[in-house]
């Protein structure tokens, strides 16, 4: 899509918001109009990165499985941690990633709450790994409007 | 079918029968949060001969909502503390009967002529008055603190919470909405919660009137920095005074984007007020827990806000928005606290 769908969003997210939403009255349909343009700010910031950052963060959590497996003590979790560091993207479309990154997140959680109460190093490494990760993904969705 | 003025004007008559020539007007609607629909409108009308008018709010339950709440509750609390040291505007009536106005609803007086925006307080002439908005934030949080919640006649309308439950009772309650409504899996949160359920706080001070969304954005003020009412008490209920101050400290309300809460002064200046206005101490340990605890429920207030736009008939953008804005900044924030961001 030419021109570019960031700045396209950018363009007229600022034409909205400066020109346009002064203009509107009644203060309700003005505040709405203001969130739909804030709203394609954030897309426009989300559009270009959208597929990137969630394949990275697949990968990046089949490799953390990959290295927690040999140390998980329930077999299931053992299993299933193995089977999904096999896994891979195929569809790439941000839908069909998102629907991975939801699984392998969901695993995530079930990996993090097995190793965070056991004391043992390898445990311990792991635990360390995955809240750097967890750090990182926070940064890969950031949004330059965001708060904090 | 009767428009939404001519609803109010027989509902009104209703409510008060020795007025004649009722008529309302200039009715629009205006931002009042997803959880009901607000309008303001003038309501004009006779009494003995004598003409009178009255700028008053109309709180109507939407089809879906931000939030899952109780009208009768933020109704009692607005009752309660009208008059008091604690400002908010003055309710008129309650009504759970949707036939009057095709939802349930509420009505109060509009408190008129003063600005409730969490960005435009980061402006002048505002921003030259941040310091004396925060004192008075900060004091009435503190004040509400000294309120006896069964001087106020609020127990029975709001559940009763022994000291040492109050923290399980919240916690329990935003994690099963986490449960219900969470559409993608949220890992931060999760571990915060399995922290918090390893490492309770000690049992409240005391058991108080919470708020439940005390912060920038609702409260009124104007240009003097006077602050005129508090608002906003849909998520109010008994329990540990400790939580609103949490609440009221989290990063996802700093949008000037820099370390102060609220957007007004430091953290610690916050938390000195506070305990200065309430008489109370903020134990460092117990705040902390109560922080990360306004993680949890921020989080879980814009996954059922991201459930609720697309599963329920509220079409609301701001339920796309809070959830877009605010999902990771809430997740960056529990990290904070938790001494994982990096």
């Amino acid at each position: 899509m030419r021109p570019p769908v960031p700045i396209a969003f950018q363009t007229i997210a600022m034409d909205l918001l400066m020109r346009v939403v002064p203009a509107i009255t009644p203060p309700y349909h003005q505040g709405t109009v203001g969130m739909i343009a804030t709203m394609m700010l954030m897309t426009a910031e989300e559009w270009d990165r959208a597929a990137s950052r969630r394949l990275e963060e697949n990968n990046r959590l089949r490799e953390i499985f990959a290295e927690a497996a040999p140390i998980v003590t329930d077999p299931a979790l053992k299993r299933r941690m193995a089977e999904l560091a096999e896994t891979r993207d195929d569809d790439l479309r941000v839908s069909a990633l998102e629907s991975s990154n939801c699984a392998l997140r969901a695993a995530l959680i079930e990996l993090h709450a097995h190793v965070e109460g056991r004391a043992d190093p390898q445990a311990r490494m792991v635990d360390d790994v995955i809240w750097k990760e967890l750090a990182r993904s926070t940064e890969r969705r950031r949004l330059s409007t965001a708060p904090f | 079918m009767a428009s939404l003025e001519e609803s109010l004007v027989s509902y009104i008559a209703l409510r008060m029968p020795a007025a004649e020539d009722i008529r309302v007007d200039q009715l629009e609607q205006i931002s009042g949060g997803a959880s009901r629909q607000t309008y303001r409108f003038r309501l004009s009308y006779s009494e003995n001969g004598e003409a009178r008018e009255r700028r008053l709010i109309l709180r109507r339950d939407p089809a879906g909502s931000l939030i899952d709440t109780d009208r009768r509750i933020e109704f009692a609390a607005y009752k309660a503390f009208h008059g008091t040291d604690v400002p908010v505007p003055e309710v008129l009536w309650l009504e759970d009967d949707p036939r009057h106005l095709g939802s349930p609803f509420f009505i109060s007086v509009e408190m008129t002529g003063f600005q409730t925006s969490p960005t435009r307080i980061l402006m002048e002439p505002y921003a030259a008055h941040h310091e004396k908005i925060a004192e008075q934030k900060w004091s009435i949080l503190g004040r509400i603190t000294r309120h006896d919640p069964r001087r106020l006649g609020l127990v029975g309308t709001m559940e009763w919470v022994d000291p040492d439950k109050c923290w399980k009772r919240e916690l329990d309650y935003w994690e099963g909405v986490l449960d219900s409504d969470e559409l993608i899996p949220q890992p931060i949160i999760r571990a915060a919660i399995r922290w918090m359920r390893r490492n309770p706080p000690p049992p409240a001070q005391k058991v108080c009137v919470v708020h439940g969304d005390f912060r920038t954005g609702n409260f009124l003020y104007d240009e003097q920095g006077r602050i005129h009412g508090i608002l906003d008490w849909e998520m109010a209920h008994l329990g540990d005074p400790l939580e609103d101050l949490g609440w009221s400290l989290s990063r996802v309300w700093c949008w000037a984007q820099d370390d102060r809460r609220g957007g007004l002064v430091s953290r610690e200046r916050a938390v000195a007020i506070w305990e200065h206005a309430s008489g109370l101490r903020a134990d460092p340990a117990a705040l902390h827990w109560w922080e990360l605890f306004a993680s949890v429920k921020g989080q879980g207030i814009w996954v059922s806000s991201a459930h609720a736009w697309e599963t329920a008939e509220n079409k609301d953008p701001i339920l796309i928005l809070s959830a877009w804005s605010l999902m990771n900044s809430q997740d960056r924030a529990a990290l904070e606290l938790m001494g994982h961001l990096r």
